[in-house]
């Protein structure tokens, strides 16, 4: 099997794609499974994904060479531990121009490395050049496609939509009931901690509303995780 | 393929000749060139610093160097001799060529001859364009503006400019892009070449360690300065092939 390090890119260009809830599941995914992992957000004003987990999230700035040096010189390292990088959809051009730039997928490739970038789709023909952009630039990198229905529904053609990303693999991640979604924006509140221990003083209905929207979400990340440990298996069969 | 020799100068101090010189060297070895370089920076030689194993520090105004250059030329190994002329020397520099009955072999067809004049910022550069025109009659002359440092040159009025290029009309122009300046200075520090540092090695071979951002801003830049020195033509010109840019 190999041992190889993965860096999960959240991104979208469009504001309010619901980069950061994908971004965070991920990682609440990583502590259920009792990972370590390394985080980084790149919004420097509002870094929400960092306030979620400050004791493994950084905010680097990419504007400051410093910041491009944490980042990706920390991306880059062999050492098998996780990386989640949440894109501020504002610096999501500067990330795309500097990877472009230093080869940074090229590098990390070659470093056994393996960048997936988690692409949240908005509606519209620019969400979906861009995906296309991406996959043109880089076609050695995972591409998946999150549609995040609660952040950035689709509408009534998502499917059709959906269907023409250039992507290997759809994340769904479904609208959460507004009462409920007050519950997860709480920056104390953790998905991996409700799993484990959900608060007593939530309702029922609210545990088992979040619980049958989390189910599938982390079912669909063990189930990408499981393809990529085929594909790794050397002895199969 | 005749010997060739790039001159590399300006009549102002700062403007990155050394760098250019760097960036040249990086990209005839890039391009399988094989180069010598002489560092007229005497008695202390910033290229020399950087090229260590193809430059020797000369002075260009004593005959025993001057004859160690240009007397070299077609013996030895390297076909292309870069020049580094130290600032404020490369009007005399040119003069001195000109004594030696160099310029009069660049017309013969003997060598092949390239200069880099690399522009200040400021106006007083097209000065120096007059005065280095008499010599470049059968060169391949280049403006060079340099903005690895970000540098902000003059406009160029067109009847200005006009009036200064009546002698030399068909100067081809060069730009260096600006490279960022940490990446910059971690090169300086390091004092390699600019591939041995995006190749992340010390001057002895070892692994250096830099940032891998940095090094992606020098690979950048490179091939940038890379491309310009493609579109003017110059591995044609100095293996003697047609280029796009003529004799001034």
């Amino acid at each position: 099997m190999r041992e190889r390090t993965f860096v999960h890119i959240f991104c979208s260009p469009s504001y309010r794609a619901g980069t950061t809830t994908a971004a965070r599941l991920f990682a609440d995914y990583q502590i259920v499974n009792q990972r370590a992992f390394r985080g980084f957000d790149t919004d420097p004003h509002d870094s929400a994904f960092a306030r979620y987990f400050p004791k493994q999230a950084q905010v680097v700035d990419l504007n400051s060479i410093q910041g491009q040096i944490a980042l990706f010189d920390t991306l880059l390292q062999p050492d098998r531990i996780p990386k989640i990088v949440d894109v501020w959809s504002r610096t999501w051009r500067q990330f795309s121009q500097l990877a472009l730039e230093t080869g940074f997928f090229e590098e990390a490739l070659r470093r056994d490395v393996t960048p997936v970038i988690f692409y949240c789709a908005v509606p519209g023909a620019a969400s979906l050049s861009e995906a296309q952009r991406i996959a043109e630039q880089w076609p050695q990198v995972t591409l998946l496609v999150v549609n995040n229905e609660g952040a950035a529904p689709l509408g009534e053609h998502g499917l059709d939509l959906l269907a023409k990303y250039p992507a290997q693999r759809q994340i769904e991640i479904r609208a959460l009931d507004p009462l409920v979604r007050d519950i997860i924006d709480d920056p104390h509140f953790s998905f991996a901690q409700f799993l484990h221990q959900p608060p007593r003083e939530l309702s029922i209905v609210v545990r088992a509303g979040l619980r049958a929207w989390l189910t599938p979400v982390f079912q669909q990340f063990q189930s990408f995780e499981m393809g990529i440990a085929l594909e790794d298996a050397q002895y199969f069969g | 393929m005749k010997p060739a020799v790039i001159l590399v100068g300006a009549d102002k101090g700062g403007v990155g000749k050394t760098t250019v010189s760097r960036a040249l060297l990086d990209y005839l070895a890039a391009n399988n060139i094989l180069a010598r370089a002489f560092d007229t920076e005497h008695p202390r030689g910033t290229l020399k610093r950087f090229h260590p194993g193809q430059t020797e520090i000369v002075d260009i105004t004593s005959t025993p160097d001057q004859m160690k250059i240009l007397d070299t030329l077609s013996t030895a190994g390297p076909k292309v001799t870069v020049i580094d002329v130290r600032a404020g020397q490369l009007g005399s520099t040119l003069r001195a060529l000109q004594d030696m009955a160099f310029l009069d072999a660049v017309k013969a067809g003997e060598f092949t001859f390239v200069v880099a004049h690399i522009l200040g910022s400021s106006v007083a550069s097209l000065d120096e364009i007059a005065e280095t025109a008499p010599f470049v009659a059968d060169a391949h002359y280049f403006l060079v503006k340099n903005f690895i440092n970000d540098t902000t040159f003059f406009e160029w009025d067109p009847q200005t400019y006009a009036s200064y290029f009546k002698n030399i009309r068909h100067a081809g122009d060069i730009t260096i892009p600006k490279l960022n300046e940490m990446a910059y200075e971690k090169v300086e520090l390091a004092g390699v070449p600019f591939t041995t540092f995006v190749n992340d090695k010390t001057a002895q071979g070892a692994p250096s360690g830099n940032s891998f951002v940095l090094r992606g801003y020098v690979r950048t830049w490179q091939r940038h300065v890379a491309a310009e020195f493609d579109r003017v033509g110059l591995p044609a010109i100095l293996e003697g092939r047609p280029a796009s840019v003529p004799v001034a």
